[in-house]
């Protein structure tokens, strides 16, 4: 089964995309591709002039650590650790010494600082997609994914969810992938691409 | 109701596709593939054994007795639908062409033996060949041991002079199948049809004759029997069955028969275990889904039964299969150890398998039923968020002493004593509250480490101290499985070295029996001159037991006929300067070399019965001699040993003058046995007791025995196989998940798998030692109290198994996960979301 055909784009620093497209267009398959989550069966993907496809999987893995940020829809924050512990992972994955006290300082910065003990389960949606962002954030992205970021958020949190990352991603210089349903959230980025059956049908 | 049953029956098959069951399935498949090949094999193997342990005593069930046993209680095994036979014994002297020779009539009716067959030659040529025969002799007709052949120089077809009859000798007996059972009062056997025995006129009163009815049939049918006979039977009359046959056999089969009645329990326990687990990760994945149901108004009831009629269903499916997996299994045993039985082994019936499947299905609604209870009381609030799990009420512990009885009401369809059930279902649940507090103290202990450790250890350690109660359960679990394997096995091995060390390959073939002193002499030197040895002589004497604690004792006041038989009959003693190989003194101690003290040292067995103890005294009468004497030790005595053993032991010099005789065994291969015809024509009054038959016997019963063992054995590691596999499995997708995460947020495989080991490891290690101390803490009881093996910590053994279970565990869990080190992240979180 062919989910995506005949797709290329390419991505600058600073710069921010929305992926659009109706269910089952191959939003998130496109951007599991860009991260190398999985690879192409045919096609290149180059990140930072390295291509993603001629590596192996802890060579991707090596590239993504402290150069890449995901958000996702369901979060996936670890359940057995805690909000703090969450956010410190990827800095100690990317060797980072003072990873505890960069840690706080993002949890505070997203206005959580009172519930680093806390784990996953003990908090709100909204609240684990901070720590979400926090985690994305802290070891500073060049690129940062986000697959519907939104989707499980009341409409306050989303806002709040979006002015976050938004800012962050203007204040950090850092590439902003973003997959969306929500055509205003897809409105603030500077590049939209549309999606259909696995297929590029628009771009702006 | 409909539709409940359709929904379960929808939700069976979807779980089916999806793999979901496969845990909880192959438990159940186990458990009841365990009981059917267990329960079907033993069955069938201890018939087996018994047929040919009761080739012992020619019969199931043998009423000894000094005077002919009523006709009614012939009548009444008739009535069973019992065999029934009768013998009568008695010695003669047999005047021959100016030659005498004692010997021993056997006079028999029709069906003897019952069990087992004669063996006759119809020549007397060495290279005659044996031939076992259905039939007794016919009357005028006398089949003589070659003995008497040799003695008397008599040829087949002679005719030979009994009482007032004569008799036509028409074949040499080479086997009589209850023949060992009186060793040391043998002498060689003449057999004739029980319709000549009165015309002999040597049936008077003084004939020394013992009769004996002799009965077989199905098991049930026996212990009908003897109940029925048992409570009004005559105290003359002495119940003779295989436990009490042959001390040597009826020993070790018990002992077998107690081992894989505790192994095919511990199978059963750990398939439970594996249920339990199996069926709370199974309850797990159906929170949202039945929460689901709820919100579409299902009662929490209808729920429940919805599972419970899936959960009977995949018993009954699961069960099916384990059946005939046991069955093949069993069979292909069988097949195997066919060719150690005599005859055919009986085939197994289909009770076997649906004991296992009615069981199986018990155990398993039993150790799920905490589980689905749980399910039940899901709040239809689940399907919106997900809330830590609730406990699920003040007294829902309480729902716990479901699988408890039924664990007991298990154990006491496998295990005969309740006593033994209890200490063992205490232990059990003991046991498993011991290592749920030390895990849990151990993972407390650790998580200090947690926040000064590296991202590896930090995710194993997490993972194991965040679950903390699911982690103390999965290591408990293990631990609890572990230890009972290590247990089995270790007391395992020390009962095959038990049984081994009792019969080894130079154990006495052949006893020498009614010695007298003046004999001694020469027979050592025709043991030097022959056979190139030297026998050992141990000296028998024969007394009677007049006092205990100076009162005489009264055979009314020992409801067991033994040992009230002991007080009324001959006591046979010896004495020793030393302990004798194969006995130990369990109480007191032996007497100093050269002691003149007048004190006794009283085997186990007989002093329990008796009521006596060290510091009593016992007053036996021996000739014109009378001796009080002190008990100063009890000895437990290896009676499977085969070698000349005592109950009553006396230092050397206590009773010096008593008159007695000697006995001496001896190994003595074929080519040597031809010259015990001279030893016999030297020694005409020694008795020489061919002990090689009941050796081998009882060697083929080890056989059977250890094959019996392992059978059941296999399947208790299969069902620790299961527990593992259950256990392993209760967090995978978290795992799984975890693992895709790290790998998104750029950690390589060697951290994700030093993570993992980490995790892995520190499972692996607290139940690998909670196990090995477990085991080291409970295999002595076992050994002693159970089984009555001597034990000695086998610390080598525990040494093994400690990093052997680390292995086991560890490879488990880290096969487990492989997919996940090599799989792309994306279709890692595919998996685990969809």
């Amino acid at each position: 089964m062919t989910i995506l055909d005949d797709v290329s784009l390419e991505v600058a620093r600073g710069e921010s995309v929305a992926i659009t497209g109706p269910s089952g267009s191959g939003k998130s398959t496109l951007v599991a591709l860009l991260a190398g989550l999985d690879v192409p069966t045919s096609g290149d993907v180059v990140l930072e002039g390295e291509y993603l496809n001629r590596l192996d999987e802890d060579g991707r893995a090596q590239l993504r650590s402290g150069r890449v940020g995901f958000i996702f829809q369901a979060f996936y924050l670890m359940e057995t650790l805690t909000a703090h512990e969450n956010v410190m992972l990827p800095l100690e994955i990317a060797g980072r010494k003072d990873a505890a006290r960069i840690a706080a300082d993002w949890l505070d910065r997203v206005g959580l600082a009172d519930r680093q003990d806390h784990y996953p389960r003990q908090l709100s949606g909204g609240e684990q997609q901070r720590v979400a962002i926090s985690r994305a954030f802290a070891i500073e992205p060049q690129i940062l994914f986000a697959d519907e970021p939104t989707g499980n958020l009341d409409d306050k949190s989303s806002q709040h969810i979006a002015e976050l990352l938004f800012s962050l991603c203007d204040s950090r210089q850092a590439a902003l992938i973003l997959v969306t349903h929500d055509s205003e959230l897809a409105a603030r980025c500077q590049s939209r691409i549309a999606l259909a059956g696995g297929r590029l049908v628009g771009a702006s | 109701m409909q539709h409940v049953l359709f929904q379960a029956l929808r939700q069976l098959r979807r779980d089916w596709k999806a793999g979901e069951i496969l845990a909880l399935g192959a438990a159940m498949a186990i458990a009841v593939g365990a009981i059917t090949a267990v329960v079907g094999f033993s069955e069938r193997i201890m018939s087996g054994l018994e047929r040919s342990a009761g080739e012992v005593i020619a019969a199931d069930i043998k009423l000894a007795s000094r005077e002919s046993v009523p006709v009614a209680i012939e009548e009444e095994g008739r009535r069973l639908g019992l065999s029934v036979a009768r013998t009568t014994a008695f010695p003669t002297v047999l005047f021959d062409k100016g030659q005498t020779l004692l010997v021993s009539v056997k006079g028999v009716t029709e069906g003897y033996p019952l069990r087992g067959a004669l063996k006759l030659k119809r020549s007397l040529k060495d290279d005659a060949a044996e031939e076992r025969v259905v039939g007794i002799p016919a009357p005028g007709e006398l089949w003589a041991d070659p003995r008497v052949f040799y003695s008397l120089g008599a040829r087949l077809g002679d005719t030979l002079q009994l009482g007032n009859t004569s008799f036509r000798l028409t074949a040499v007996l080479t086997y009589e199948p209850d023949r060992g059972g009186q060793f040391f009062s043998f002498s060689p056997r003449l057999m004739i049809n029980a319709t000549d025995l009165q015309a002999t006129g040597l049936l008077g009163p003084a004939s020394r004759a013992r009769y004996a009815l002799l009965a077989a049939g199905p098991v049930e049918r026996v212990d009908e029997f003897k109940a029925i006979i048992e409570p009004a039977l005559d105290r003359r009359i002495a119940i003779v069955d295989l436990d009490s046959a042959q001390e040597q056999v009826g020993a070790t089969v018990s002992t077998a028969r107690d081992f894989i009645g505790l192994s095919s329990l511990a199978t059963l326990l750990i398939a439970g275990l594996a249920i339990t687990v199996a069926s709370r990760r199974y309850v797990d994945r159906r929170r949202r889904q039945t929460a689901l149901l709820r919100t579409f108004g299902a009662s929490s009831g209808s729920v429940l039964l919805t599972h419970l009629i899936a959960l009977s269903s995949l018993g009954l499916g699961w069960g099916v299969l384990g059946a005939a997996g046991g069955f093949a299994v069993q069979e292909v045993m069988a097949g195997l150890i066919g060719s150690l039985l005599p005859g055919t082994l009986p085939a197994m019936g289909i009770a076997p398998a649906f004991l296992g499947i009615m069981l199986g299905t018990l155990l398993l609604v039993a150790f799920s039923v905490p589980s689905f209870f749980t399910l039940a009381r899901i709040a239809p609030i689940e399907v919106l968020r997900s809330t830590e799990k609730s406990g699920g009420g003040r007294f829902f512990w309480l729902i716990y002493l479901i699988p408890i009885g039924g664990l007991i009401s298990l154990m006491l369809t496998q295990v005969a004593s309740p006593l033994l059930v209890l200490f063992l279902a205490g232990g059990i649940v003991l046991s498993l509250i011991v290592m749920m507090a030390l895990s849990a103290g151990a993972l407390i202990a650790m998580k200090s480490l947690s926040s000064s450790a590296g991202v590896s250890w930090r995710f194993g350690l997490g993972r194991l101290i965040r679950n903390k109660t699911a982690s103390t359960f999965q290591i408990s679990t293990i631990g609890l499985g572990l230890s009972i394997l290590i247990l089995l096995s270790v007391v395992r091995g020390q009962l095959f070295d038990a049984w081994e060390s009792r019969t080894p390959d130079d154990a006495p073939n052949f006893f020498f029996a009614n010695i007298q002193p003046t004999e001694r002499e020469g027979m050592a030197r025709f043991f030097r001159e022959q056979f190139d040895a030297a026998p050992a002589f141990t000296p028998m004497a024969t007394g009677r037991l007049i006092a205990i604690n100076g009162a005489i004792p009264v055979a009314e006041d020992y409801p067991d006929p033994r040992t009230a038989s002991r007080i009324e009959g001959n006591l046979n003693f010896s004495w020793a300067a030393a302990i004798p190989p194969g006995n130990e003194i369990v109480a007191g101690q032996w007497w100093e070399p050269g002691s003149s003290e007048p004190v006794v040292s009283l085997a186990a067995r007989w002093a329990e019965p008796l009521r006596v103890d060290v510091g009593d005294t016992i007053s036996v009468r021996s000739g014109a001699q009378v001796i009080e004497a002190r008990i100063i030790n009890i000895r437990q005595v290896q009676w499977e040993s085969l070698t000349p053993n005592f109950f009553v032991l006396f230092p050397p010099s206590v009773l010096k003058g008593a008159p007695h005789t000697y006995l001496s065994a001896a190994r003595l291969e074929s080519e040597n046995q031809k010259k015990l015809i001279e030893l016999n024509r030297l020694f005409p009054t020694i008795n020489i007791i061919d002990v090689g038959a009941i050796l081998a016997q009882v060697r083929r019963v080890l056989d059977l025995v250890g094959l019996a063992l392992n059978l059941v054995f296999a399947f208790t590691l299969a069902a620790g196989g299961a527990v593992l596999f259950s256990v392993m499995q209760t967090n995978q997708e978290s795992r799984i998940r975890d693992v895709a995460m790290l790998k998104v947020l750029g950690c390589d495989r060697r951290r994700i798998r030093t993570a993992l080991n980490f995790e892995f490891l520190t499972i692996a290690i607290i139940a690998g030692a909670l196990a090995g101390s477990t085991a080291l803490l409970t295999g002595q009881w076992l050994a002693e109290r159970v089984f009555e093996i001597p034990y000695a910590t086998n610390y080598r053994e525990l040494i093994y198994a400690f990093p052997t279970s680390v292995i086991i565990v560890w490879l488990v869990s880290f096969l487990g996960v492989r997919r996940a080190q090599y799989a792309p992240p994306q279709a890692l979180l595919k998996d685990v979301i969809t």
